[in-house]
């Protein structure tokens, strides 16, 4: 059964949507990398999931359950969703354990725990006391990677984690953790600007480009298909 | 030297009354971005209970706790219906529904407290005076500054310390990104508005020793508040206690030394000190990484 399934769904700010008709599944184990130039309306699309905001329309189950539009985030969130947004999102003001223990509050059962992510991204632990404006960019979004893991979700919404972060960062944090994500089993949709990070982790292919999906498949039909690459990616 | 110790000790008293209320403000303010111009009914209410409460041969020491829930109580109906509808909104919409509410509650409570000045029956522990270098000094006073720097410091304990005071920074800061945790904050912020209202009914049941209460305190209240919140800066603990202080002080001094123009003297350092500092003593921190 698939996690994560959209029927027809459209998206947008009120006035005409920003996307449309969009299908996709997400099962367990899998990574849809969601491509498109820079404002095709991934963020939107994600926010949209999460109830933040965007309008939502069409058809959007989570494990089989239909999602309505009038769901806060919170609701949305307690069926396994979680979203690790870009960049901001950490909480400036609060220690970087205060930060993780505020995913706990309302925790879904599961493996993950504090002391487990201490154990597994031991830089968190070193810098618990620290405020979340004292982290770098590599630090930060592992701390929104496990803040979204402690929530106990077996879905996660990724947006754009590389931005920002040095290839070096990239490769220790951004591409470990999703192969990682998808060795235990989580759905992940990750939208993504770097199309060669996201093709090197993903089992699916979304491109996005004038309103809708304009491809769907492997990434290796996508790697290959260099037309498609410059005509909407700017590859 | 005795008589200046007594009246500082007299503003500290009055500071600390400042405070507690200012605190309940600000607290929905910044968190809320709501203007609650109802905090001043919150306050008498808070007083009228404590009155009847000690009235009533009770116990004396129950009269603030009912106080708070009785007040606290209040601001959870209020956030049900009709603030939760107003939180959206902008501050003008904010002021007429909560100022016509507070006038509404003002005249509730006359008809139901009357329209004479009611001090309450403090128990005989609470009446007498210490002598502070030879002056006599109300002991309930004392116990005010007491009670009143206690219950900062259980606040800020709450607030700074505890991962439920972290929620509510973290929904000051970024509501949304709360909510995608999991955890409902419309929820968060009905609970710190009943606290918020809870805080104006304690300070009314604490102060009532000190000020009485009577009809129109409850404005007295709500504007020396607003300078409060104005004067230390929005969102900052430490801000509303300077505030506090600050204008605590200066109103007690004024009256000591310019009796006839103590009011004016009082706000030419309000104006002053906003002008000099337009965001408040304690400007908050950017909050976004």
């Amino acid at each position: 059964m698939s996690l994560l399934c959209l029927r027809g769904v459209s998206v947008g700010h009120g006035g005409a949507p920003i996307l449309a008709g969009i299908e996709l599944e997400v099962g367990p184990g899998e990574v849809v990398a969601l491509l498109g130039r820079n404002g095709v309306g991934k963020t939107t699309l994600l926010h949209a999931l999460m109830g933040l905001g965007p309008v939502r329309r069409g058809s959007f189950l989570v494990k089989g359950q239909d999602v309505p539009t009038s769901w806060p985030p919170h609701r949305i969130a307690r069926l396994g969703l979680a979203l690790v947004p870009q960049g901001r999102g950490a909480f400036a003001a609060l220690t970087v354990e205060e930060n993780l223990r505020l995913a706990t509050l309302a925790a879904r059962p599961s493996a993950w725990t504090l002391a487990r992510v201490y154990a597994e991204f031991p830089r968190l632990a070193e810098r618990r006391r620290l405020p979340g404006a004292a982290l770098s960019g590599g630090e930060r979004q592992m701390l929104l990677i496990a803040r979204a893991l402690l929530t106990g979700a077996d879905i996660l919404l990724l947006d754009e984690p590389t931005e920002g972060l040095a290839p070096l960062a990239i490769e220790a944090v951004v591409v470990e953790q999703i192969r990682r994500l998808r060795e235990d089993g989580l759905a992940v949709l990750l939208a993504e600007q770097n199309v060669a990070v996201a093709l090197q982790v993903a089992t699916r292919a979304v491109v996005l480009a004038e309103g809708g999906i304009v491809f769907a498949g492997s990434p290796e039909e996508l790697a290959n298909d260099r037309d498609l690459q410059r005509r909407h990616l700017g590859v | 030297m005795g008589f200046y110790l007594i009246q500082t000790l007299n503003a500290v008293a009055f500071s600390v009354l400042l405070m507690l209320c200012g605190l309940g403000l600000s607290l929905v303010l910044s968190l809320m971005n709501f203007v609650n111009l109802t905090h001043g009914a919150s306050y008498l209410f808070g007083s009228y209970v404590a009155v009847v409460w000690l009235g009533s041969g009770a116990p004396w020491w129950l009269a603030v706790p009912a106080a708070f829930l009785a007040a606290a109580l209040a601001g959870l109906l209020l956030d049900r219906f009709p603030f939760a509808r107003f939180y959206g909104r902008n501050h003008l919409a904010q002021v007429l529904l909560t100022y016509g509410l507070s006038v509404m509650f003002a005249d509730l409570m006359r008809l139901g407290f009357g329209a004479e000045i009611r001090s309450p029956a403090l128990p005989d522990l609470l009446r007498g005076v210490v002598f502070v270098l030879g002056m006599p000094f109300p002991i309930y006073r004392l116990v005010l500054i007491l009670a009143g720097g206690v219950l900062a410091l259980v606040l800020w304990y709450l607030f700074d310390r505890t991962i439920w005071g972290a929620v509510v920074r973290a929904s000051v800061a970024d509501r949304r990104m709360v909510e995608t945790l999991g955890l409902d904050t419309s929820r968060v912020f009905a609970v710190v508005m009943a606290i918020a209202a809870g805080l104006g009914g304690l300070s009314g049941a604490l102060g009532v020793g000190m000020l009485s209460a009577y009809p129109g305190l409850d404005e007295e209240i709500l504007l020396h508040a607003l300078f409060v919140v104005v004067l230390g800066g929005l969102g900052t603990f430490r801000g509303t206690v300077a505030g506090a202080f600050i204008l605590g002080f200066a109103m007690t001094f004024a009256r000591v030394w310019l009796p006839e123009f103590a009011g004016f003297l009082t706000l030419l350092a309000i104006a002053l000190l906003l002008v000099l500092r337009p965001d408040g003593l304690v400007a908050p921190r950017l909050r976004q990484v």
